[in-house]
């Protein structure tokens, strides 16, 4: 039986040190650091999902509504409130809420939106500092609710001739 | 007559309720306005205790007539 010889081949194996046309380790560094700037920058700048608060849109809004417990927190002034609001939301101005939150149930999922994102951007952040754990944020704002509107002022009960007991004065009047 | 609305309203707190709508900003108020025949600014209603109408005024009052109605209201 003939062995049939396999050719080896002459000279050491190349080693495995830097050399031109190869990786070098100067850029496996820097490769890594660009990974890590990426990483670093997505947790840092992605929508503040962090602890209990969920940015949510327009869409989901009514979804949430319907899953119950849900209290609808509207911080705009009461003149912004009155001419158009979520049905069943409450006017709570974002200069008001500190002292207001005080008393709610720290159980109860939150809705929390303004105009247009800002100040209620500031008012969840409030509300988590306070011990809030179920936020969800309305981030673009009443601008962005396409649906029907509630208009006037939410859940008072409708005002009537004197029924306290007391007498009353009514003042109708206009800033002019 | 805000200024002096508004210290009234304290001088007369626990005494007289007092009740005051900007009707060009509450819609509600506006329509209470309606209700209680209010059709010019400003308009001031007056209810004693009992629930009944005593007196409406329509226009600025000064503050002497204002103070002898809510001291008349009980």
């Amino acid at each position: 039986m003939g062995k049939s010889s396999s050719k080896t081949k002459g000279g050491a194996k190349p080693s495995a040190k830097a050399s031109a046309g190869s990786v070098s380790s100067k850029t496996i560094m820097w490769v890594v650091v660009a990974v890590a700037v990426v990483v670093a920058g997505y947790f840092l700048f992605k929508p503040a999902d962090a602890g209990g608060v969920r940015n949510i849109d327009a869409a989901e809004v009514a979804t949430a509504i319907s899953q119950g417990n849900v209290r609808i927190i509207d911080v705009r002034t009461a003149g912004e409130f009155q001419m158009g609001h979520l049905a069943g939301a409450e006017n709570v101005p974002i200069d008001q809420l500190a002292a207001s939150m005080g008393s709610w149930d720290k159980s109860q999922t939150l809705l929390v939106y303004c105009a247009t994102g800002s100040r209620s951007a500031t008012a969840v952040q409030t509300l988590q500092g306070a011990g809030f754990t179920d936020i969800l944020h309305l981030a673009a704002g009443i601008v962005s609710w396409q649906g029907e509107l509630e208009k006037g002022v939410a859940s008072a009960p409708a005002p009537s001739a004197a029924t306290s007991g007391t007498p009353v004065m009514y003042e109708f009047y206009t800033d002019w | 007559m805000k200024p002096l609305v508004e210290r009234l309203e304290q001088e007369y707190e626990g005494k007289v309720e007092f009740k005051l709508y900007n009707v060009e900003q509450n819609p509600e108020g506006a329509q209470l306005a309606n209700e209680l025949g209010a059709e010019y600014v400003p308009t001031f209603v007056f209810y004693d205790s009992t629930g009944s109408k005593v007196d409406m005024k329509v226009g600025e009052i000064k503050e002497k007539d204002l103070r002898a109605i809510l001291d008349s209201l009980k």
